[in-house]
């Protein structure tokens, strides 16, 4: 079997408070495949921007510190690697769109002299070449005139074309993982719809390159992504794929907050259903019990006492709770991690 | 049908751009809000949701038109009479941190609007006021002397809509009021503007862009496209059969999840 192209191993991440190293990350597993698409979703403070920063290595120091764990990328362990090494990863093997284009592109230069700046960090091109290659990279995410287009400034743009400037900056070096976080959150409906599409369209044109799609909302998984891993409170909760997890999720998380989005095509009678109260404060002291216990309506004794093992269902299903221990079959294996 | 509370006729507004053009948010609008009724207006940005809601709140003078509550027309009144006039609609916004002052105590930011319109003129008496304020948005009496960052985003919301309910008004305007909170929450609030209808009679204009939310929410609803209304109906109406070609290019776009759990129970049924 060929090796996975990125292994997240028990990441661990903190941030330094006056109070001391607050965990935010706490022992994350993931695996990416070549090719693959995943989507992973949390509320605020869940750690899934932290994921994507990570492993970009644009986690603010010292105000953020990996305290622990490896990130595996194309068989090397990310965090041994210098400065200038990750450098040249970024942004040619491993790329990353934010969600906010107009914060990620600099006012005082034209979009193309910043495409052309993507491009000459990790590639020698001359002027007329540069030029060129600007003008194919705007035309490949379906923006028009490219050669008058270069010569805009980002204010002189709408969200949806600077969002597409963007995916044509990351895509410059054709990149093995694009990492998404919340691309497409600050647009409106309909220019979601086409940068979604346009993505598709990307992921479909490149087979090997994988996805990481960081965001809170199904519908944009869904629109993306084969598998969706779900973190709370820096932990991940539960994992499988999209389809599986979305019509029988097996956390009573992913439940709640499967039911709790209205829905367009089945609205609801009545009041949502709603999780009561709020995901738990960032705290210093380890956690021995399940960190959804407040919010669960179907908690039991040893979700108090006992730190919550992972059970791995069929088919890459995977959940930390307890209640599978009791509904589980003798097929499934408990274990610390994926 | 109900009596309509809030009448809007033929509203226009324009702003001045360079070169002597002008830009039109509000163009030629006309709605009514009855009494209880919750109106979901839906639209993309820039086409004059928030202008609307502004306008209605009479942070802008529109050009044109007329806006009445209870058949009273609102320009032509002065003094005691606006005050009066105002106290009946009140405003939610999307961001409650910015919406607080945060230095000053949850308790202080209720009183304030109590303390302009000279409502509950005993301090005690506020301060009951303001503790069944709380009461009512599910927040604890303790709240009343912290501060806004003591809060999560959440809670910051269910603070904005007491503030907004300190007038005891009869509409409130809620601005993308749950779009800046997570899943789980968003949830929780909805729930809450949907009770304050039940329980107090509110009347409500929900803004979003978020049309999934609306068709929850919402009696009514609105799909505003360059300051007018292209489609006005029933919710129900509305989205099984959507007629303006906008409102169905909307509804297209919405990113959907296939599969999907049917919730088990809703917690409570609704009349």
């Amino acid at each position: 079997m060929q090796e996975p192209l990125l292994v997240i191993e028990n990441l661990q991440t903190a941030i330094s408070s006056p109070r001391g190293l607050m965990p935010v990350i706490d022992r994350l597993n993931l695996t990416l495949e070549a090719g693959e698409t995943l989507g992973l979703i949390g509320e605020s403070g869940s750690g899934k921007t932290m994921t994507g920063m990570a492993i970009m290595d644009l986690l603010p120091k010292p105000q953020v510190q990996i305290t622990g764990g490896r990130l595996i990328f194309q068989g090397q362990d990310l965090l041994r690697l210098t400065p200038r090494e990750r450098q040249r990863l970024r942004g040619a093997r491993i790329s990353m769109i934010f969600q906010d284009p107009m914060a990620s592109l600099s006012p005082f230069y034209t979009i193309g002299s910043q495409i052309a700046e993507a491009i000459h960090v990790h590639q020698y091109l001359g002027h007329r070449e540069t030029r060129r290659r600007v003008c194919e990279l705007l035309d490949d995410v379906g923006i028009t005139e490219p050669e008058r287009r270069m010569r805009l400034f980002p204010h002189q743009m709408s969200g949806g074309m600077r969002q597409r400037v963007m995916i044509a900056m990351a895509l410059a070096h054709e990149p093995d993982l694009l990492i998404a976080d919340e691309p497409t959150t600050a647009l409106d409906v309909t220019i979601q719809d086409q940068i979604l599409k346009l993505l598709a369209q990307k992921l479909a044109v490149r087979p090997t390159m994988s996805l990481l799609l960081v965001s809170h909302n199904w519908g944009v998984i869904a629109a993306l992504c084969q598998r969706v891993a779900v973190m709370y409170a820096g932990r991940l909760v539960e994992e499988g794929r999209l389809d599986k997890l979305s019509s029988a999720p097996a956390h009573p998380y992913t439940q709640g907050l499967l039911d709790s989005i209205p829905d367009w095509d089945h609205p609801t009678a009545g009041l949502l259903p709603s999780l009561p109260g709020q995901a738990p404060a960032l705290s210093a002291t380890r956690r021995t019990r399940c960190d959804f216990l407040d919010r669960c309506s179907a908690r039991i004794s040893r979700c108090h006492t006992e730190a919550v093992p992972w059970h791995s269902l069929p088919e890459g299903h995977g959940v930390r709770c307890h209640l599978q221990a009791l509904s589980g079959s003798l097929s499934q294996q408990e274990g610390f991690g994926p | 049908m109900k009596p309509a509370l809030l009448t809007v006729e033929d509203l226009h507004l324009s702003f001045p751009l360079a070169r002597g053009r002008r830009i039109r948010p509000l163009d030629g609008l006309s709605f009514h809000l009855a009494r209880g009724e919750i109106l979901g207006i839906a639209g993309e940005s820039g086409c004059g949701k928030s202008t609307l809601a502004r306008a209605l709140m009479g942070f802008y003078r529109p050009e044109r038109g007329h806006i009445r509550i209870d058949g009273q027309e609102r320009s032509g009144l002065k003094g005691k009479d606006l005050l009066h006039w105002q106290r009946k609609m009140q405003m939610v916004f999307q961001d409650p941190l910015t919406s607080l002052d945060p230095r000053q105590t949850i308790g202080d930011a209720l009183m304030e609007p109590m303390d302009i319109h000279g409502l509950h003129a005993h301090r005690e008496a506020r301060r009951q006021q303001c503790r069944s304020l709380l009461q009512a948005v599910g927040l604890p009496a303790s709240a009343l002397e912290r501060l806004p960052r003591q809060f999560s985003g959440g809670q910051l919301q269910r603070i904005g809509i007491a503030r907004a309910l300190s007038l005891e008004p009869e509409i409130l305007i809620a601005d993308e009021a749950v779009s800046a909170l997570d899943v789980s929450i968003q949830a929780q609030i909805i729930n809450l503007f949907r009770e304050l209808r039940e329980r107090m009679g509110l009347s409500i204009i929900f803004i979003s862009h978020d049309l999934a939310v609306l068709r929850t929410l919402c009696d009514r609803m609105a799909v505003m496209q360059a300051g007018q209304f292209v489609e006005m109906r029933s919710t129900e109406e509305l989205c099984r059969d959507p007629q303006h070609p906008y409102t169905r290019q909307l509804i297209a776009a919405i990113p959907r999840l296939r599969q999907r759990r049917q919730p088990s129970s809703p917690s409570t049924s609704h009349p």
